[in-house]
């Protein structure tokens, strides 16, 4: 494996800007990696947002971003519009409004089409008033523009442009954006399908106007006439002869103004068409709400509508979500949905994963033997279940070779009642489930990574744990994910997991707290991780095309 | 070696933790059960410790033959460490005067003993502890009867773990005998076909029994919700509220709560009048007797958020900490869900006012420097003053916006920036 972008290299350019004081600390960081493409805009567009951190406010963000997307040469945005799909979404308005600054249409356009419907449809509110785009709260009223000159009359030509385009549940969705921007733009609405979209967002869709392009808000608005006239069940039956379902949320908001719960035996017939117009994602977030009426066939349908949606369409719903949507839900739900929705979606991600590393593959993954925490095998069975991957298990005298525990094993015990999952536990590692201890041999540990190919990546999964001789075995290594607080490898980035504070007491004299330490996140982060690696290698020879960097003469090992 | 401890349940079989963390020792055979108070006799085991009890167990020659043969060289720590089911008896009273862990018995002994077990413990070995103090006593030579003082702690430490839990152990012994009459209470309560609120109340209050309180509480809460509607059950809490005095926290249970949260649809009982909300608290409304009996102004909703104030009964004005800055916009005065919001401590005292300024001298000074020095034009400032040339660098220059941030925040509120900035995010909360 090349040298030249890799993990080492991309955190030594970090700490030469860091040094040189271009790039921000990882604690002021969104995405908290101390990886650098070598040019300071690059970077930011890479893991900065206009949010609040440790020391900065949002506002010193956007200065701070602004100020270096003002100073972008053409060459700079022409290697970030080819690289757009993976900045972020604040990183792509900021450049949207640099290039409508420059009267650059065109790359406006490139720019604005990269974003989600929700930002598109703000893009001249951004323009003309950005605070109430760009912040949250009071700093909404903040009177300040990054462009002079919005050029009003261009402005709203562009507006008309995405309008013509955008499809009506992304404009029933975001309503009140599209509002805000035809209110700023003054806009004057052409045609029956503006008029309709002008009525919807000034007057409710009181005209009840609509035209067959912008279904499902014709849907939406002949539900609502048909509730007033006929009831709630006047209103299913619009909903049903419609071509496209409405969204869930507006569905939810008909819904409220009858009174009727889902979870009600009343709200039983209201049911099947929830369950049809929620996406992948709402369905998701609502397993735990919908619970109480959830069958089998629902859960069977729902688990459909996530897959086809992520593994046959590809849309990303990041995996942290998933399962966190999963163990938010009661036992009785998790256990419908393992088969069809969690274990698709979980070797689905296994997959995805693989294919961001490079070769060679074949993964260690170090865990400790003496507390075993489900979760913590998730990730490394998302990961053996496409790639080739070794356990080796860490005990207070040792270090053992452990048979590889498939997906399936593990996933469906995140649904397993307490007393099950432990049986499971004694019987897939015996003596070792029985163990509590965050005590290890370095040395033995160390032996261990010495024998392993340190082109090859590996995974520390190590608590509470600070050694000099870990560190000393891990120098060679060009890949290593620690789960835990950094080593300082050169070759090395950190996916802390989450701790959990339980129970806290504290008094003048001492203090005493509980923490659990939970590794639902880590999947994600790893994901996360992996995807802007990927990012970041690009840019950085993007960088290096634009200014040549000169030859390496120390630093990294 | 004699110790004992308190079973726990582990993948459904009993175990023990002799140290908390560590080490789960397991059964052969003949498991006790579950949560109970056991006595271990391990012949020559030093200790009660993890440590020496299992060196205790791979010196028991069946289990070195077991392990030998069932696990390959390096697997011995996989393996499961199991106590003979021969070694334990549940442990009697008596126990406490031999065990080696007497100090670490903290849970159990009121679960296991009662009045009985005290009665004939006390009459075997106070006499004899009472004997012993005064035999020690009696000593005149002062090195002897040091020694023989010294002597009669450990007997009197193992003692006092009984004594220190005999009001645990008798009060859980009065509760075990009262749990029958309050199950045959609590049957016919619930067997009632009309709701008697006064003696739902008084049971719950009165119940020993966790188990039954638990019960009682989610009868009582499903057939609250079984009400005709949100109105009934409204009238039903009101009225069961009258006769649970000061026991409130007894009805403090999602039990109850859960059941009734479902149906209870709270209207505004306010629709006039003054209502000053400046030391109002944003908090997420929680089912409870609290919300039902609270003067309400606008929609209020369990499980989102309102304004809190007042003391009983409290105020709850619908939404959120943003509606007081809406008051502070509109002058000090709103007129919301027919009633006259106020914001009475609105602009009091010269530090609180130039607090509300931090933030936005902070911001403008990021996004638009000349904006933000155009903010202290009251101060008359000299076009000499550093601030002035700050201002200029700063257009172009991002680190100088924070500079630029720092003065005028100390120029406006005579503090330092950082403080200011602390105390502007923590009035901010409120």
């Amino acid at each position: 494996m090349s040298t030249a972008y890799s993990v080492r290299d991309l955190k030594h350019r970090y700490q030469l800007n860091r040094a040189l004081g271009s790039t921000l600390p990882t604690y002021d960081l969104a995405i908290p990696l101390p990886l650098s493409t070598g040019n300071p805009l690059f970077d930011a567009a890479l893991v900065d947002k206009l949010t609040p951190t440790t020391t900065l406010n949002e506002a010193e963000h956007t200065s701070r971003a602004w100020h270096m997307v003002q100073r972008a040469s053409a060459a700079e945005l022409q290697a970030l519009a080819e690289h757009r799909d993976g900045l972020l979404n604040d990183y792509k308005l900021l450049l949207a409004l640099r290039a409508w600054q420059d009267g650059d249409v065109a790359l406006t356009r490139t720019f604005v089409n990269a974003l989600p419907w929700g930002w598109r449809l703000g893009f001249p509110v951004a323009v003309i008033k950005p605070s109430a785009q760009v912040f949250t709260g009071w700093r909404k009223t903040l009177a300040f523009r990054f462009v002079t000159d919005p050029r009003f009359d261009a402005l709203r030509a562009f507006f008309r442009e995405l309008l013509a385009r955008a499809p009506g549940a992304a404009l029933m969705k975001y309503r009140s954006t599209v509002q805000a921007s035809l209110a700023l733009l003054h806009y004057k609405p052409e045609g029956d399908r503006e008029r309709a979209i002008h009525d919807l967002c000034f007057n409710n869709g009181r005209g009840g106007n609509s035209t067959p392009d912008l279904e499902p808000i014709g849907a939406y608005l002949r539900a609502r006439a048909a509730l007033k006239s006929g009831g709630p069940s006047a209103m299913l039956s619009a909903l049903d002869d419609s071509t496209q379902e409405i969204p869930i949320t507006s569905y939810m908001g008909l819904l409220g103004n009858t009174g009727i719960r889902l979870s009600d035996d009343s709200g039983a017939p209201f049911r099947r068409y929830a369950l049809r117009s929620a996406t992948a994602v709402e369905a998701l977030l609502r397993l735990k709400e919908w619970s109480p009426w959830l069958t089998q066939a629902d859960a069977d349908g729902i688990g459909e509508k996530v897959r086809s949606r992520v593994i046959d369409a590809g849309f990303d719903i990041p995996l942290f979500k998933i399962v966190k949507a999963f163990m938010n839900a009661p036992q009785g739900t998790q256990r419908m949905v393992t088969e069809p929705l969690l274990l698709p979606l979980l070797r689905h991600a296994g997959k995805q994963f693989a294919e961001l590393f490079e070769a060679p593959r074949n993964l260690t993954f170090f865990m400790p033997g003496s507390v075993i925490h489900l979760t913590s095998f998730l990730l490394y069975a998302v990961l053996s279940s496409a790639m080739p991957a070794s356990l080796r298990l860490v005990f207070n005298d040792g270090v053992e070779d452990f048979e590889p525990i498939p997906l399936d094993d593990v996933a469906k015990q995140l649904a397993a009642p307490q007393a099950e999952f432990e049986a499971w536990l004694l019987k897939r590692f015996d003596g070792s489930a029985a163990q509590h201890s965050y005590t290890y041999n370095f040395d033995k540990i160390a032996a261990q990574i010495k024998k392993l190919d340190p082109a090859a990546p590996l995974m520390l999964d190590l608590p509470f744990t600070d050694d000099m001789t870990l560190l000393a075995a891990i120098l060679p290594f060009q890949r290593v994910f620690n789960l835990n607080n950094p080593y300082g490898a050169p070759g090395e980035l950190s996916l802390t997991y989450s701790y959990y504070q339980q129970l806290a007491i504290s008094t003048r004299g001492w203090n005493y707290a509980l923490w659990t330490r939970q590794s639902d996140s880590a999947a994600q982060k790893f994901a996360e991780l992996m995807d802007r690696l990927k990012h970041f290698r690009a840019l950085a020879q993007a960088a290096d095309t634009l200014a040549p960097r000169p030859a390496a003469t120390g630093g990294a090992a | 070696m004699k110790m004992s401890f308190r079973t726990e349940a582990y993948g459904g079989r009993a175990v023990i933790n002799p140290d908390w963390g560590g080490t789960s020792i397991f059964f052969l055979d003949n498991e006790p059960p579950a949560n109970t108070l056991i006595t271990l006799d391990l012949p020559e085991c030093k200790s009660a410790s993890a440590k020496d009890i299992l060196k205790w167990i791979e010196t028991q020659s069946s289990l070195i033959k077991r392990v030998g043969n069932a696990l390959k060289r390096g697997q011995k720590r996989r393996a499961l460490s199991e106590l003979p089911g021969s070694c334990w008896r549940i442990m009697k009273i008596d126990d406490v005067l031999e065990i080696a862990n007497y100090d670490r018995l903290y849970h159990g002994l009121s679960d296991l003993f009662g009045a009985a077990d005290l009665i004939a413990f006390a009459d075997r070995v106070w006499p004899d502890l009472r004997e012993r103090f005064a035999k020690a006593d009696a000593i005149t030579e002062p090195e002897a009867r040091a020694k023989a003082l010294r002597g009669v702690v450990d007997r009197a430490m193992r003692v006092t773990v009984i004594s220190n839990n005999s009001g645990a152990i008798l009060t859980a012994d009065a509760d075990r005998t009262l749990q029958p009459i309050e199950k045959a209470t609590l049957d016919a309560l619930a067997a009632q076909s009309t709701l008697d609120l006064k003696s739902w109340a008084t049971f719950i209050r009165r119940v020993h029994d966790t188990q039954l309180h638990a019960t009682a509480l989610q009868t009582l809460g499903t057939r609250l919700a079984a009400l005709s509607d949100s109105d009934a059950i409204v009238a039903a809490l009101t009225e069961l509220r009258k006769h649970i005095g000061s026991d409130e926290y007894r009805f403090a249970d999602q039990r109850l709560w859960a059941p009734i949260e479902k149906r209870l649809k709270l209207g505004p009982t306010e629709s006039s009048g003054t209502f000053d909300i400046s030391d109002a608290v944003p908090l997420r409304v929680t089912a409870g007797f609290e919300i039902v009996v609270a003067k309400r102004v606008g929609p209020v909703r369990i499980g989102r958020m309102a304004l809190v104030m007042g003391t009983r009964p409290r105020v709850y004005v619908a939404g959120e900490r943003r509606l007081k800055f809406e008051v502070e916009r509109a002058g000090g005065t709103l007129k919301r869900y027919g009633v006259t919001l106020t914001n009475a401590k609105r602009g009091r005292g010269v530090v609180q006012k130039s607090l509300l300024e931090v933030d936005m001298l902070d911001s403008l000074a990021q996004l638009d420097p000349p904006q933000a020095l155009a903010r202290l034009d009251d101060l008359k400032l000299p076009a000499s003053h550093p601030v002035r040339a700050v201002a200029a660098q700063a257009i172009d220059s991002i680190p100088h916006r924070r500079v630029l941030a720092d003065m005028l925040i100390e120029l406006h509120t005579g503090i330092d920036p950082e403080i200011a900035r602390r105390m502007a995010r923590a009035q901010g909360k409120r």
